[in-house]
């Protein structure tokens, strides 16, 4: 753990006379402010999160019963599709990008981020991408409709959207890559001198290693789909059987970058869970080397699971075998994860204030992601699993949540610090309790469908589904109309409320409470003079003694 | 104090590029790799 004492005097007094900013629509367009451009990645991620939200409730009100209804069964296929892709790659990715341009260089003593043009081109590339993408759903022949994991054949046979959906996957990808870039490059050279890497924050390891795995798999998902449109339109037979070619090819190459990808999603919650716990504990975190080697190790075994995704393909034993044990062995350096957060806990001072809210909930639930990602990763039993709504409820466990609700916490941890003013705390209790509960009233019936043996993405079902799919719908609506509270509680604190003091939390610990509240647009023009662990007095296990 | 601040600038862009050819050889080093498996290049 990386502790510190301040012996500068506050960074504002020597900004105040640079906090000029462009005003309009200028400010926001040519911004090369880290601040700026978190705050319209985080904006961004927030509508996709309601247009993403908005194909979920049409799914749900279609599955409310057995029968056709509301949409018809191609439709259908494209919400699946796009309510995939948008939420991965619209909201959850681009909500992390947001977080990170907002903290990382407040955290590690930057005044912005190492390529500030290139951090905005990346923010800007995404509006166009995602008008591609959804705009495909206008095409003749509709948008895509084989799944966000784009398998061919099936992806092969969609009409004019494909290249559509194919460009807009690889401007997503070279916004994601050069964001990567630019956070890898800001942690690497602009932190503080005497800094070292086991002094950074944890939401700065989590956001280093997974923009490492970014650049890492990217470009793989970028290479396979490249592939699907040579497929297309020039003749290539990569996925063909009848060409020499090979569709399992294609799942192989898709989950070796889509495995990662969840971790992507998941490991900035990691985060943001192990700043919140200890601040809301009154306790450094417990096991701050073991966290790291664990975050690192679950990054190292991403790139060696990914056929767990496709055992029913067949495969040779000793591969189904190695895919079973390597998925197995993820649940060790999870485990010390769970066991680390809850040792922060014991014996500490606990509040519970909406972040420690959110941290706790997405400790409890993750968990049963965890969990039912085990039972997935036993060969024989995932026969059984495959395709089901168990796979479902499995990942919407792992992502809402998991990564959703590390956003919320991170967002309800940090919002007094971007705005200056404390937020209604009632109403983002009101906020956590809602989306608690009835996120497992969502998706906690949807093992037992799974279980039951209810196929995924089917618009129609058999009538002895009915009652648990009922029971899914009422909390997916009762889940979605809770989460309008979250952009009026953003809104209600942007406008006003109670000033925020500099550390807002009696808990908080990182530099960027040393800063005040808000904020300035330049922060840490002057690097701040900090001592760590031993040299402020204070034990640390990383000094020379 | 400014030659810290080239050598910083350097380093900057060295790794920048770097990173970026990291991500280019993965990109084209999949796609040799399935030209390689499906006998399919053309």
């Amino acid at each position: 753990m990386a502790t510190y004492a301040d012996n500068h005097s506050h960074a504002s007094d020597a900004h105040g006379h640079h906090d000029e900013r462009p005003s309009g629509i200028k400010r926001w367009l040519f911004t090369t402010n880290h601040k700026d451009i978190g705050t319209l990645y985080l904006v961004f991620a927030c509508i996709m999160f309601f247009v993403g939200g908005a194909f979920a409730m049409v799914i749900r009100a279609e599955l409310f019963k057995p029968g056709l209804q509301i949409v018809d069964p191609g439709l259908f296929n494209e919400f699946t599709t796009l309510h995939a892709l948008v939420m991965i790659f619209g909201a959850i990715m681009p909500a992390w990008v947001g977080l990170a341009n907002w903290m990382i260089p407040m955290q590690i003593g930057a005044p912005d981020m190492a390529l500030p043009r290139m951090n905005n081109y990346s923010f800007w590339i995404l509006p166009f991408a995602f008008t591609l993408l959804l705009g495909s759903m206008f095409v003749p022949g509709g948008g895509p409709a084989g799944g966000w994991t784009l398998y061919p054949p099936l992806s092969l046979q969609a009409g004019n959207s494909l290249p559509m959906t194919v460009f807009a996957i690889h401007l997503m990808g070279a916004s994601s890559i050069m964001g990567a870039i630019n956070i890898i490059v800001t942690i690497t050279n602009l932190r503080l001198k005497n800094m070292s890497l086991l002094h950074l924050p944890l939401f700065v390891w989590t956001w280093l290693i997974t923009a490492y795995l970014l650049i890492a798999v990217m470009p793989v998902l970028a290479g396979a789909v490249t592939m699907l449109l040579t497929d297309h339109f020039f003749g290539t037979r990569f996925f063909s059987a009848a060409g020499g070619g090979d569709p399992v090819m294609f799942q192989h190459i898709f989950w070796f970058f889509g495995h990662p990808e969840v971790y992507i999603l998941v490991l900035p919650a990691f985060g943001i869970v192990s700043e919140v716990i200890p601040a809301f504990s009154r306790k450094p975190l417990f096991g701050y080397d073991a966290m790291v080697y664990a975050v690192a190790s679950i990054a190292f075994l991403s790139f060696i699971v990914w056929a767990h995704h496709m055992f029913t393909v067949g495969m040779p034993l000793a591969a189904q075998l190695f895919f079973m044990l390597s998925t197995m062995l993820i649940a060790v350096p999870t485990g010390v994860k769970v066991f680390n957060w809850t040792a922060t806990m014991w014996r500490g001072s606990l509040s519970f204030e909406p972040p420690m809210l959110f941290a706790l909930a997405f400790l409890f639930l993750f968990s049963i992601g965890g969990f039912s990602g085990l039972m997935l990763a036993i060969v024989p039993a995932d026969f059984q699993y495959q395709d089901t709504y168990f796979v479902v409820a499995h990942f919407h466990y792992v992502l809402v949540p998991g990564a959703i609700f590390g956003i919320m916490a991170g967002v309800y941890y940090w919002l007094p610090k971007w705005t200056g003013h404390m937020y209604d705390m009632k109403l983002a209790t009101w906020h956590f309790w809602l989306s608690a509960i009835f996120v497992n009233v969502l998706f906690f019936p949807q093992h037992f469908l799974g279980l039951a043996g209810m196929p995924r993405r089917i618009p129609d079902y058999a009538t002895q589904f009915t009652d648990w799919n009922m029971v899914s719908s009422i909390g997916a609506f009762a889940f979605g109309l809770s989460q309008l509270l979250f952009p009026y509680i953003i809104w209600k604190c942007v406008r006003g409320g109670a000033k925020a003091t500099d550390d807002v939390w009696e808990g908080s610990h990182g530099l960027e409470w040393l800063l005040p509240s808000p904020p300035p647009y330049h922060s840490w023009e002057t690097a701040p003079t900090i001592q760590f662990g031993e040299e402020a007095g204070e034990y640390d296990p990383h000094a020379k003694h | 104090m400014q030659a810290d601040d080239e050598e910083r600038r350097r380093n900057i862009r060295r790794l920048a590029i770097g990173l970026a050819l990291v991500a280019l050889a993965f990109y084209v080093g999949f796609i040799l790799l399935s030209v390689h498996r499906s006998h399919a290049g053309a």
